[in-house]
């Protein structure tokens, strides 16, 4: 079996739409997952303690069961509860639910890194909490775990194969269809492998930027 | 006249280590007293439950005749909710030994934060104050570099202006020439000193200059492991201690210190 460049070239264009759902489920995904992370953390750290318990084993719940049962959870459980979700949106939510319990570790660290003398001077300048988490607390716990976060957004981009278990007509399932229609599987195979490598290394490429601009910001 | 500040045996135990075992303390409105002792002997202790950063283990503090740490509750004294805490706050400001600038925002930013969101003062104003109080400082060209640029006694003269920042009517000075490099204490004794003449706030220092604290202070708190041992003018301290430890504590630090 050769590699059939002319045949790769005319399912190209079907992929690449696919393509689309699967950075858009990205996107929407590490949204999610990085404001849920952080309602996570801030629970733990400052709720009341039933609250804090709550979200302490919600996250060792969430990062101890598997995201494809999470999935599937979302999908066809949900409903009997009298919440349908389409294929895409279910996938989203697991996702971001699933990268949040990560995230909200991440957010653990980076917080538990900023000097006990910062909270002491905004306390010393009377900041309320809301100020002192807002203007002195996050905006230095948040860039030196920059890193650790784009590697969960690339790992979150590579398990989106996993809702074409749940249909959604992501890059993978896409190339599964068209590798049927033709019988011929290895060039949109090859392909998927090729957009999620180029990507991947795109998005790292974009989080070094982005760390460097935020430690430039920071002077630290 | 009732003292701006009662300390009424004041305890703090952390574990089974008493740092201070009861201290008793007046400090009228406007005095400049500063605090000397050996290292452990409690007097940062001191100043950080006056700032409120940690509780106190037993016994009661009023400022301007108002309970620090507790709530008076239909003539019951109850322990302080936030809501006081919070009040009371308002009337003291600290100054760190290591600074505590905040390291991601400019110096005019670190001096308007507070201002502008605690005191809600517009934009405008609260730079203008600032401006005005980095001036007296001496850095108002630093307005827009970020901590890491300023060299120790930058750094420290900003955060006396950021505390200032606030009009506190007790400022609490906790060792602030301790990290500096010794070619910059003198940028920063200058400016307290300047404080100290212009101003009628009550000003407590916790320090190891000993000449400093003689030129400056009203008067002088001598404690050792936990406890007052000896108090009085400047000149009765640093001349004639009464007591054996004050002497041996002085010989000690002044003899290293010439």
């Amino acid at each position: 079996m050769t590699f059939e460049w002319q045949f790769a070239l005319e399912v190209l264009p079907q992929l690449l739409l696919a393509l689309r759902v699967t950075v858009l489920a990205t996107v929407f995904g590490i949204l999610l997952a990085a404001i849920l992370g952080l309602v996570w953390t801030l629970a733990r750290r400052i709720g009341a303690a039933p609250v804090a318990f709550v979200a302490r084993y919600s996250v060792e719940f969430v990062r101890s069961t598997p995201l494809l049962v999470q999935i599937y959870f979302l999908f066809y459980v949900a409903p009997e509860f009298g919440i349908t979700l389409s294929p895409f949106l279910a996938g989203v939510i697991a996702l971001g639910i699933h990268y949040s319990a990560y995230l909200s570790e991440v957010y653990r660290a980076g917080i538990d890194a900023v000097p006990k003398g910062q909270w002491e001077a905004a306390k010393a300048l009377n900041l309320g909490p809301a100020d002192t988490w807002r203007r002195v607390i996050i905006p230095q716990a948040l860039p030196p775990v920059l890193p650790a976060m784009g590697n969960y957004l690339i790992a979150m981009f590579k398990d989106t194969p996993m809702l074409s278990a749940i249909t959604v007509m992501e890059l993978l399932q896409t190339a599964k269809v068209v590798g049927a229609e033709h019988f011929r599987y290895l060039e949109p195979l090859t392909l998927v492998g090729v957009l999620f490598l180029l990507l991947s290394l795109g998005s790292a490429a974009l989080v070094r930027w982005g760390e460097r601009r935020f430690n430039v910001a920071a002077l630290r | 006249m009732a003292p701006y500040i009662a300390i009424r045996n004041l305890t703090k135990s952390f574990g089974k280590l008493d740092v201070l075992r009861g201290i008793d303390l007046d400090v009228p409105q406007g005095e400049k007293l500063s605090i000397i002792g050996p290292s452990g002997s409690g007097k940062s202790t001191i100043l950080r439950i006056l700032m409120t950063l940690e509780r106190p283990t037993s016994g009661e503090i009023a400022i301007d005749g108002e309970p620090l740490w507790h709530m008076r509750n239909n003539g019951t004294l109850r322990p302080a909710n936030k809501r006081h805490l919070r009040a009371m706050r308002a009337k003291v400001g600290m100054v760190f030994q290591h600074f505590n600038l905040f390291p991601h925002m400019t110096v005019l930013k670190n001096v308007t934060v507070a201002p502008r969101h605690v005191l809600r003062l517009s934009r405008e104003e609260s730079e203008f104050r600032a401006i005005q109080l980095l001036e007296k400082v001496g850095l108002s060209e630093k307005l827009t570099a970020h901590p890491a640029q300023l060299s120790g006694g930058q750094k420290q003269r900003v955060a006396i202006a950021r505390a200032l920042a606030l009009y506190p009517k007790i400022m609490l000075f906790d060792e602030v020439t301790s990290a500096l490099d010794p070619e910059l204490v003198g940028e920063v004794l200058n400016v307290l000193r300047d404080l100290a003449q212009e101003t009628d706030m009550t000003m407590l220092l916790v320090t190891h200059e000993m000449r400093f604290a003689r030129e400056i202070s009203d008067r002088v708190v001598f404690i050792d492991q936990g406890l007052i041992i000896e108090q009085g003018p400047p000149e009765a301290i640093f001349s004639e201690p009464a007591e054996m430890r004050t002497r041996e504590f002085l010989r000690a630090i002044l003899g290293e210190q010439s």
